[in-house]
């Protein structure tokens, strides 16, 4: 996704004049952008605190800043984020880029939709593929305000051939009636492979597509929390504090239901060689749905 | 007809003292101005001189021309070979009496200093009166950087509800604890009404609402030269990718110096060149030496920045290397030291139970 997301700037760029990118010149995330537009390009050698200060000027001059960087070494800013950024309302787009496997503690984030969660005023948006990427970025970039985007470096599957997103609203991708599999971002895709198996046990599940986890598409959970009566939350995460969390403190004031959570179980996730040390697979996805078909 | 050589001139006698006392009263501001402008540099003719200052001192073209012909009526200026202009023998000696380059006040038009020292003496009133009657923390903060502040908001000139690509100078105010500052400077700027000083509490809330970016005035105020010089940093640049000339000031102290982040903005903006940035650090003025320390200032030099030291602290002199401050290619730094303690009478320093520690 990583590529995509460089041609997306690029094009993106073209269409706002005030884009600017921000990041290390030792890093390639956006080297076409670089080359197209040298004048809005910032690229030192810093850490990355020194990047987002600048970034925060130009913010305040009125330009809009994307920020590329590993989801690690990101979380460094959040108190640079909730400090000045999002006191301000500055439209500063952290951009985070996620390494599931072969990653290590520093450059890779477990956490990072909690820490952004918790801040007032910030948009927390996790596109699924490509395609989806393309167009929640561009949304991204029509609205004001703060913005955390969580990319992945690798795609795992095409869930969209083609897109239509908007911020605040989530996607249906495939519709049922037994549960309700909410996911974000890499498990989409293992939520449909789930959805294809359980096909075979009679239980028919609706698979959503929550890409903006802040502020969250209350409505369409709420919607299929009645039609199916059961849920299961999937999301490479933490299971503390990241979509689970939120749809759990929705449910519980509105419409109480049974609730399974799949991600990261409070552990240090990395150095792992695939999704399954984590327990974030599509098998996993279906154990939990037959769990939660029981107690429904 | 020949001039007696200068040297002949012992120009520290009381004597010549007189002379120039006479000189400094027969001429004005503008003319000063005029006569120290054209000693330095030559210029391909006098409207070209004139319009060039004209642009450099921010006066009227108007005025300059009325009295450049005083100056040509007086005798002091002439022009040869058709356009050029250049000071006449006696014009010559007259400069040098006057020393026009190290007179402190040429650059300035008499009304803004007087304007200055009128707002920072009703300045020190009103801080005056916050500290005895409210009780306020953290003195040293706040006061150390009254001064600055205020000439740095009064000299830029300040526009409520401008657009954030207007062309005026920005400020950066990285310090915390500076409430009752802020709150007298926009007391002074007419931005709150006089009668609510003494309510600053309240007002500190309506500061806080502000949050860091949106106090009239003052661009961002940030808690710590680290993230100031770093935010400046960002505005600078994009104020010069856009071709904007305006100038970005960050205030900052001194004692932030030994954090690394500030040392990372010293470095990014002397690559990039951020000859709009102006750094203005103000020590507390407690150590023995006043100012900053000599290896810092030297790793200023060394990392690519402008120093200019202001040694004997007013905000007059202040202003003045405000207008000097003009290198190309490279950021500038003023270094000065404040020491605010003839701000506080005996009565305030008794009501308040904050000591300020003398070293």
């Amino acid at each position: 996704m990583r590529l995509a997301f460089g041609k997306a700037l690029v094009e993106l760029g073209l269409k706002y004049k005030e884009l600017y990118v921000v990041e290390l010149a030792s890093n390639t995330i956006a080297p076409i952008f670089a080359e197209n537009f040298p004048e809005r390009f910032v690229g030192i050698d810093v850490d990355v605190q020194g990047l987002i200060g600048i970034a925060t000027g130009l913010a305040v001059c009125g330009k809009k800043v994307v920020i590329p960087a590993y989801t690690g070494s990101l979380m460094r800013v959040w108190e640079w984020v909730r400090d000045i950024i999002s006191r301000a309302r500055l439209n500063v787009k952290l951009v985070g880029i996620h390494r599931s496997i072969n990653n290590d503690c520093l450059s890779s984030c477990y956490e990072d939709f909690s820490l952004m969660r918790i801040v007032p005023n910030i948009t927390i948006v996790s596109p699924a593929d490509s395609v989806e990427l393309r167009c929640c970025f561009e949304e991204v970039l029509s609205v004001d305000g703060p913005t955390y985007m969580r990319i992945y470096e690798e795609e795992y599957g095409r869930v969209y051939d083609e897109c239509v997103c908007r911020l605040g609203v989530a996607n249906v991708v495939r519709d049922g009636f037994d549960v309700a599999i909410v996911a974000v971002g890499s498990m989409v895709f293992e939520a449909l492979k789930a959805a294809k198996e359980l096909k075979n046990h009679n239980i028919d599940v609706a698979v959503l597509d929550f890409h903006t986890i802040k502020p969250l598409d209350i409505n369409t959970l709420i919607k299929y929390a009645r039609s199916t009566g059961a849920l299961v939350v999937a999301e490479e995460h933490n299971i503390l504090g990241g979509l689970g969390s939120t749809v759990a403190e929705v449910l519980i004031r509105e419409y109480p239901i049974p609730i399974e959570f799949i991600g990261v179980k409070n552990v240090y996730g990395y150095s792992v060689k695939s999704l399954e040390d984590l327990g974030l697979t599509a098998s996993d996805i279906v154990r939990a749905v037959k769990n939660v078909v029981r107690v429904k | 007809m020949e001039a007696p050589p200068i040297s002949s001139l012992d120009l520290g006698s009381s004597f010549v003292e007189v002379i120039r006392r006479i000189l400094r009263r027969g001429l004005n501001n503008n003319q000063l101005i005029i006569l120290r402008e054209l000693s330095s540099y030559e210029f391909k003719s006098l409207t070209h001189a004139l319009k060039i200052i004209s642009k450099k001192y921010n006066i009227p073209l108007s005025t300059l021309k009325i009295n450049a012909k005083i100056l040509k009526d007086l005798g002091i200026i002439e022009t040869y070979q058709g356009k050029q202009i250049k000071l006449t023998p006696a014009g010559q000696i007259i400069t040098e009496i006057i020393n026009v380059k190290s007179f402190n006040h040429v650059g300035l038009d008499y009304r803004v200093v007087k304007d200055l020292s009128e707002k920072i003496s009703l300045a020190r009133d009103y801080i005056r009166k916050i500290i005895t009657e409210v009780d306020a923390e953290y003195l040293e903060y706040t006061l150390s950087i009254m001064d600055i502040l205020i000439t740095l908001y009064l000299y830029r000139g300040y526009e409520v509800g401008s657009s954030k690509s207007s062309l005026r100078d920005r400020l950066v105010v990285s310090r915390r604890y500076i409430t009752p500052t802020l709150y007298t400077v926009l007391a002074i700027a007419g931005l709150v009404p006089e009668g609510r000083v003494l309510s600053f509490r309240s007002i500190e809330e309506l500061i806080q609402k502000y949050s860091e970016v949106g106090v009239p005035g003052i661009d961002v105020i940030s808690q710590s030269l680290g993230q100031g010089l770093l935010i400046g940093c960002g505005m600078a640049l994009a104020l010069k990718r856009d071709g904007i000339p305006a100038k970005v000031y960050v205030v900052g102290g001194s004692e932030e110096l030994v954090e690394e982040r500030v040392w990372e903005a010293v470095l990014v903006a002397s690559k990039l060149r951020l000859d709009n940035l102006v750094l203005v650090i103000v020590s507390r003025g407690l150590s023995n030496q006043g100012g900053l320390k000599e290896d810092l200032i030297l790793r200023l030099c060394i990392s690519g920045w402008h120093v200019v030291r202001v040694s004997d602290y007013n905000p007059i002199e202040l202003l003045r290397v405000l207008n000097e401050v003009n290198v190309v290619g490279k950021p500038s730094v003023i270094t000065t030291i404040n020491n605010y303690r003839d701000i506080l009478t005996k009565e305030c320093e008794l009501r308040t139970h904050y000591n300020i520690p003398y070293e």
